[in-house]
């Protein structure tokens, strides 16, 4: 049995064991995925941020190499990980998630894509990447190019392209879903998604950092029904958790970037270490950008351009809006190794946020790769931020 | 690096180090002097940990050392994208302007160059006192004659290895095309790693010029690009 299947399987069901339902079914979502693709079904690699209801009509298995990635990481598929690097091919200062979903392949965990569709938004290194790959197998590369400095003014531009994308697909796959379906089951999923958001930010806390950051790449999944179906579970769990909820106790964390996968519990050691409490993470924010019919390439155009992470002024903002609605005493920022989206901006980030009286603190390391983490160095960085700026 | 104060200050002096600037910025020349920022011979340098590529190194040397009155960048890559921000906090005072460039002149409509030519020369107005720099060909308008190509070739031109540079034969290509020709035919044909997957078949310029020790090992376009190697025959399925 295929080493992947294998571990996928088992943490499906641990997380039934243990009743955390909306992860073991967006885990058991995936999973049948990905038993067609090991039937042998061609699949279409994919990149975070393009959006998945631009995938969701056609009858077309997806992988999005992040949270595939991700999910490698956590199970440990593979051992030393920059062992792999000389023979990739890959530039040496290639994000680890690269090399790793590589290495899936080369060892067999999962077959080559078909395709490879990339945005240079939110990763333009993840589109090069696309490029390489698709280079690597001679497959079909769907590129989309985001231009971030023109804010609105470049939906048309954006717009244009997902169109294009999407009228590429059609010509090798036939649609299953008509766009008004897609169009609803998306928009059903993000409206259940905006009451989970008002039931997070009435009760602090209340969903897990841990199984936030599990659960943020659904977004790839908007448009699907099994998406509404997750969310309507998670919904369904918050509400019961809410009957017995209490206040955090000491001090209120926001968490930016990502976090160690292989070390899934480092949230609940830093909140028992320092008495404070991870009340929220920005990936798990998407926005909210309905979509219709008519302007459907529109509103998915637009959908990214809101996103958070689309410029330092919106990021600041929805930063500041958390610290004032959660009433935040500091922020953790966990800077992936060789990452040139999130990194770069933190001297940006901690100028800002000193301004606004938020102390900021950056913790590094290889998100993937555990050779690359150093936890004393950044426990290290965490006693000396919290004995000295979180009050 | 260069040293400080050795220039003059009787124009305003921008500066730029990519061609599709220069290409806009040449038409606004008269009382502004550019200054083309090198960057083959610098090393990388880093700012608060955040490792720079030789580019934004030289970039940021020349910003820390004053000798401009303005800067014309351009979104390369997330590292170059951010970092902008990053200059517009730490330098306040010192103008910049962020063009962008898209991939896929398919999707631009005709009024996109006329667009960033006109948001250009109302930043160099800005930054002229108010005064209109003088501007040398209108929207639209071909190079006139030979001799105004000229500047183009007096003007030094990029020379960062084979990288954003301007080969011979596409100058030759450039006068009596329309702006618009001109900045597609540099879309399709510059040695520019950012936009190469969007070159011509079989028409695009080789990057043999570059030697391995040219390399910037902190530009990941640069890196990714040698890795896949012809850009261009490859990707048959480029829709």
């Amino acid at each position: 049995m295929n080493k992947l299947r294998y571990k996928m399987d088992l943490a499906a069901r641990f997380l039934e064991s243990k009743a955390e339902t909306f992860l073991a079914m967006y885990l058991r979502d995936q999973l049948k995925e990905l038993e067609t693709i090991w039937d042998g079904l061609p699949y279409m690699a994919s990149t975070y941020y393009v959006p998945g209801e631009l995938l969701a009509s056609f009858d077309l298995p997806t992988i999005y190499i992040e949270r595939m990635t991700g999910f490698g990481a956590a199970s440990q598929m593979v051992a030393r990980l920059e062992a792999w690097r000389e023979t990739s091919g890959l530039p040496p200062k290639a994000c680890s998630y690269q090399l790793f979903f590589s290495t899936l392949i080369r060892e067999g965990f999962i077959p080559p894509p078909m395709g490879f569709i990339s945005a240079s938004f939110a990763c333009d290194d993840a589109r090069m990447y696309g490029r390489w790959v698709a280079a690597q197998f001679k497959i079909p590369f769907f590129e989309i190019d985001v231009l971030q400095s023109l804010g609105e003014k470049g939906n048309g531009y954006l717009s244009a392209q997902l169109e294009r994308v999407y009228q590429g697909l059609r010509g090798y796959w036939t649609e299953c879903y008509s766009r008004a379906e897609i169009v609803e089951y998306s928009n059903q999923a993000l409206e259940l998604k905006r009451a989970i958001d008002r039931m997070r930010i009435a009760y602090p806390g209340l969903l897990g950092s841990n199984d936030s950051l599990k659960l943020f790449t659904i977004y790839n999944q908007l448009g699907r029904p099994s998406t509404v179906e997750i969310f309507q579970e998670l919904s369904r769990t918050l509400q019961l958790k809410t009957s017995e909820y209490q206040l955090p106790k000491g001090a209120r964390i926001l968490w930016l970037g990502v976090v160690p996968l292989y070390r899934n519990q480092m949230i609940r050691e830093i909140e028992q270490r320092y008495d404070c409490r991870v009340v929220h993470e920005e990936l798990f924010d998407y926005g909210e950008q309905y979509l219709t019919e008519e302007h459907f390439f529109d509103d998915l155009a637009a959908r990214i351009i809101q996103s958070g992470f689309f410029s330092v002024s919106q990021r600041i903002k929805a930063i500041q809006r958390y610290v004032e609605l959660l009433e935040i005493d500091g922020v953790i920022h966990f800077s992936q190794r060789n990452c040139r989206f999130l990194p770069p901006l933190v001297p940006v980030l901690q100028t800002r946020l000193t301004k606004l009286g938020i102390p900021l603190v950056e913790v590094e390391g290889d998100v993937i790769d555990p050779d690359y983490f150093n936890a004393a160095e950044c426990f290290g960085r965490l006693d000396q931020f919290f004995n000295d700026k979180i009050k | 690096m260069r040293e400080v104060n050795v220039w003059p200050r009787q124009q305003l002096k921008i500066g730029w180090y990519c061609p599709f600037v220069y290409l806009l910025l040449y038409h606004a020349t008269g009382n502004i002097d550019l200054d083309r920022i090198s960057w083959n011979q610098v090393g990388n340098d880093s700012i608060q940990g955040v490792q720079l590529c030789k580019k934004l190194s030289a970039v940021n040397s020349y910003i820390r050392n004053q000798v401009l009155d303005g800067l014309v960048m351009v979104s390369c890559c997330n590292l170059s994208h951010w970092m902008i921000e990053w200059f517009r906090i730490e330098y306040p005072a010192l103008p910049l302007y962020q063009l962008e460039l898209p991939r896929h002149i398919q999707e631009v409509t005709a009024g996109w160059f006329d667009e960033q030519v006109s948001q250009m020369k109302t930043w160099l107005k800005k930054r002229n006192g108010g005064q209109p720099p003088e501007i040398r060909l209108p929207k639209d308008a071909a190079f006139e004659s030979q001799d105004d190509f000229a500047i183009l070739k007096r003007k030094q031109l990029p020379e960062n290895s084979g990288w954003c540079s301007f080969s011979e034969q596409l100058k030759q290509r450039l006068p009596g095309l329309s702006t618009q020709a001109q900045l597609e035919l540099l879309v399709r044909q510059i040695k520019c790693p950012r936009l190469c997957s969007a070159q011509e078949v079989g028409s695009a310029v080789g990057f043999s010029d570059i030697g391995a020790n040219q390399d910037d090992p902190q530009c990941l376009l640069q890196n990714y690009w040698r890795a896949v190697g012809d850009p261009t025959g490859v990707l048959g399925g480029q829709p």
